[in-house]
């Protein structure tokens, strides 16, 4: 990236982010966890179209209602109460579920971290004004503003991660601000200022880079945050509609049948947890990666 | 002749936090009423303690503190520091070294980045990657360091390597004017004398002219023409640098003299 | 070399670092005695090792330092000794009084909390008395009106005064040996003239000093013993007055040149800095480590290591296949 925006030619090993990619490929945990990541994000997009049964579709065989994971009926996970097959509706459910926890998080990351950075650089009125403006949202309740906006709009996915994602930045924001405070003290963002440097261009060269190791492992933690709130909106009726589902809707709807069917709520828990435990592991191994300094 | 920099009478004064909206504001007086100059190719010193305003001034003259009385002339013609283009112009000629050699690199860039960056910022016109490219390697060379180290990053630098490339960033440009904070204080006493030659080489080579801030009046008479002695924002003693060294005016100048330590065995009995 | 009356008697210590990329050696082979009421100091440069030898110590090790050798304090061995047996030698036997002022205070807590601490304690004093040894410990340091400095928080107090105040809270438990990490790096010449004034009066008062520093300015007026590190070895041992009237190794030489002076020399001239850069640690070159900055170097100096060794005749210790005072010997 420095490369391009330097449009220079000079004697060099790759830029940031190669380096990046290198020490990431480097820490074990990280790359297994990617792996497994891609894996599930795979068997999302295909796993639907290899089961003889659509997302929507009732098996009436008596013996398909609640039944177990079986091979022999082509119910490898069972179905539900309803005689949907799980195996169909965990793999829509992994689907939406990332689908909406990665843009609500993109959003919340790219207004979150422009706006925190522009007011920890600027420091002063600007800082007080802007900050201010994200004391008064935070002041508003979260949920209620959730809901009033899907009421007003209708209920879509894209509405769902705009508005979560909307709200969502306002931690980051003050995450990054906090940090671009401190940068805009040191040396260097100072010798860029004595270069003559546009105030953006040092921002984004200078303070993003280094918030970014902070800013990706918050921004692991708000996936699976995004992830439970659907399933919060899903359940007050907000979320996701039938017959489209979400990791977070089938495990509170297995939890319901815990006693009889375990593994209504056994199998979408397991996919979720995974998603969650390779997210934190992977947020861990890119903010090392993102450091040039390597750990002892 | 006019000189290339004159610092006019220049003072600053910090609002002290804690003073509220209802009591009268209280400030700080940085600097009072401080009068430099630095000839084309001279080498002033600034010395003093902590809080005597010496980076202060320093900051005036970047643009980065702003004063609340007196001037700032470069080449005889006021700086104004609200003009962009101006400051532009102004930033090619004027440039700075600081303390802390790790912490004046940004850790996410290579040296080579660093130094180019410097380069695309303040050159006249667009440079071409190939020239660039040459540049950036004479200019590490210049400092004594080998074009290999562009690759690395800060934290696979030594202290003085850092620094070098910060000097290396900074005069990549060919300034007319170096300012020094503290540059060579973070140092230890071998790449110290190190950096001190450097600066002194870069300065007779191209008749740059230096605004050398330290604490240290040891390390400034091997360096600077004239030496200013700061104390609690006034100009209290200002002279070439035999007399200040030889038949220094102040008591102030002298107990900074005595102050420097000094590798000579002095005899237990006169202590204690 | 085992001296009854060695306060602190280092044998052998070497420190070892678990990093990403290996093992990192810090300190190597240092063997140092401070007796009671000796100032001994180490002088060395950035990444010589002289803080880590410090940190071994007092069991202040990063987590990934493993310290071996011998490390005694009054005779008890204090390499591998329990928490709470370091804590009883920490602060009344040995103190600390580490570089930044600004970090070695507590910002939160007033001064006097913060000194009076150790002694409650350890239950060395009441309430009451450690209020006055607190308020004689600060007039001990030069410190005006002591009373109402007690109620003051770090902050409030100038960096040279916080200095003093680290180095009253050092004193607090009357310890036997101060340790000094670079007290004076972080201070201007004339706040550093102050602090040093008062080592030298504690040290007058017969409290042994163990003083780490890669200033040779700081160790003129205090030391009686300089042991010179370089890349985690001690490469010269000797007595102050011998190391700078006629240091033996090249590199003590060069670096008693490299500093700039006040007076003599000829000011106009370039000062006489070393080329090249200390080694990092962990990337030692084999043979002698200041080789290849050295210019007396031969290709015996590049290939075997010389071992620290008493010249005949002489006072002091010298790692170096050439040492300069041999020369002046033979001359």
């Amino acid at each position: 990236m420095a490369e391009t925006v330097l449009g220079l030619a000079a004697p060099r090993r790759a830029g940031l982010w190669s380096d990046a990619w290198s020490r990431l490929r480097r820490s074990r945990a990280a790359w297994i966890a990617a792996l497994v990541l891609a894996a599930l994000v795979l068997a999302s997009l295909v796993g639907p179209s290899l089961s003889a049964y659509a997302v929507d579709q009732v098996d009436w065989t008596q013996a398909a209602l609640a039944s177990p994971p079986s091979l022999d009926t082509g119910h490898w996970f069972g179905t539900d109460a309803n005689g949907r097959d799980l195996f169909v509706r965990v793999w829509i459910g992994t689907r939406v579920s990332l689908l909406v926890a990665v843009l609500a998080t993109i959003v919340s990351v790219v207004i979150g971290v422009g706006w925190g950075a522009t007011a920890g650089y600027h420091g002063g009125r600007l800082d007080d004004w802007m900050m201010r403006f994200v004391d008064v949202l935070y002041a508003l309740p979260y949920m209620f503003f959730v809901i009033i906006l899907t009421v007003v709009f209708g209920r879509s996915l894209v509405l769902i991660f705009l508005a979560i994602g909307a709200v969502g930045w306002l931690t980051m924001a003050r995450i990054v601000r906090g940090q671009s405070l401190a940068l805009r003290q040191r040396e260097f963002v100072e010798a860029a200022i004595a270069l003559g440097l546009p105030a953006h261009t040092i921002i984004f060269r200078h303070v993003v880079p280094n918030v970014l190791g902070t800013v990706i492992v918050y921004a692991t933690l708000t996936v699976p945050q995004v992830i439970l709130f659907e399933s919060f909106l899903s359940f007050l009726g907000l979320g996701v509609q039938e017959p489209l589902t979400s990791l977070g809707r089938l495990v509170a709807e297995g939890a319901l049948e815990m006693e009889t069917s375990p593994w209504l709520l056994l199998i979408p828990s397991a996919v979720l947890g995974t998603i969650l435990l390779c997210l934190n592991f992977l947020g861990d191994g890119l903010r090392d990666a993102l450091d040039p300094r390597e750990r002892r | 002749m006019t000189p290339l920099l004159q610092v006019d009478c220049v003072s600053v004064r910090y609002a002290l936090r804690g003073s509220s909206w209802v009591a009268r504001k209280r400030y700080l007086e940085a600097l009072r009423e401080v009068s430099v100059e630095v000839p084309e190719g001279g080498r002033l010193g600034i010395v003093g303690e902590s809080g005597s305003g010496k980076s202060t001034l320093a900051r005036v003259v970047l643009g980065f503190v702003h004063a609340h009385a007196g001037r700032v002339l470069w080449r005889g013609r006021e700086i104004e520091f609200h003009d962009r283009l101006g400051m532009r112009a102004l930033r090619r000629e004027v440039q700075v070294v600081f303390q802390d050699p790790f912490g004046s690199l940004d850790p996410r860039m290579t040296a080579g980045e660093a130094i180019a960056e410097a380069l695309h910022a303040l050159a006249a016109g667009p440079v071409a990657p190939r020239e660039a490219g040459e540049r950036i390697a004479s200019s590490l060379e210049e400092v004594g360091l080998a074009s290999a180290l562009a690759d690395r990053y800060p934290h696979e630098l030594s202290g003085g390597q850092c620094q070098r490339v910060a000097i290396a960033r900074a005069t990549v440009v060919r300034p007319r004017l170096l300012i020094c904070d503290e540059a060579v204080s973070a140092l230890d006493v071998s790449v110290q004398a190190q950096v001190v030659n450097l600066l002194r080489d870069l300065s007779e080579r191209h008749r740059m002219a230096l605004l050398f801030i330290s604490h240290n009046l040891a390390v400034v008479r091997h360096l600077c023409d004239d030496i200013a002695v700061l104390c609690q924002g006034r100009l209290v003693e200002r002279g070439d640098r035999q007399r200040i060294f030889e038949a220094p005016h102040e008591d102030y100048t002298r107990a900074l003299l005595a102050a420097v330590p000094e590798p000579i065995v002095r005899k237990r009995g006169k202590r204690g | 070399m085992t001296d009854p009356a060695a306060l602190l008697q280092i044998e052998r210590l070497a420190v070892r670092f678990g990093t990403a990329r290996g093992p990192v050696q810090a300190v190597e082979d240092v063997s140092l005695e401070v007796l009671a009421g000796e100032c001994v100091a180490v002088v060395g440069e950035s990444g010589s090792g002289k803080t880590q030898l410090l940190l071994a110590c007092l069991g202040l090790l990063a987590q990934n330092g493993r310290a071996s050798g011998s490390v005694r304090f009054e005779g008890s061995e204090l390499l591998g000794a329990s928490e709470a047996a370091l804590n009883r030698v920490r602060g009344t036997g040995i103190g600390l009084l580490s570089q930044d002022p600004a970090s070695s205070l507590t910002p939160h807590l007033r001064i006097e909390t913060q000194l009076v601490e150790l002694l409650l304690d350890r239950g060395l004093a009441s309430t009451a008395e450690a209020r006055q040894l607190a308020i004689a410990g600060l007039r001990e340091v030069e410190i005006a009106e002591p009373e109402a400095r007690l109620r003051q928080y770090p902050h409030e107090l100038s960096g040279g005064m916080r200095q003093r105040v680290a180095l009253a809270m050092a004193l607090m438990g009357r310890p036997r040996l101060l340790l000094a990490d670079e007290p004076t790096t972080a201070l201007d010449v004339s706040v550093q003239a102050r602090i040093l004034e008062l080592l030298a009066r504690v040290r007058d008062r017969g409290l042994a000093l163990l003083i780490i520093t890669h200033d040779l300015g700081v160790v003129a007026g205090l030391a009686d013993r300089v042991a010179v590190m370089y890349a985690g070895r001690i490469v010269e041992h000797a007595p102050v007055e011998q190391l700078f009237a006629a240091p033996s190794h090249p590199y003590t030489a060069a670096l008693l040149a490299a500093v700039p002076r006040l007076h003599g020399g000829d000011a106009s001239g370039r000062l006489a800095g070393i080329e090249g850069d200390p080694p990092r640690p962990g990337e030692t070159p084999p043979g002698c480590a200041f080789a290849p900055r050295c210019k007396r170097a031969t290709t015996r100096c590049t290939q075997t290591r010389p071992e620290l060794r008493t010249l005949p005749g002489a006072s002091d210790a010298v790692a170096c296949h050439w040492p300069l005072s041999a020369e002046v010997e033979l001359a």
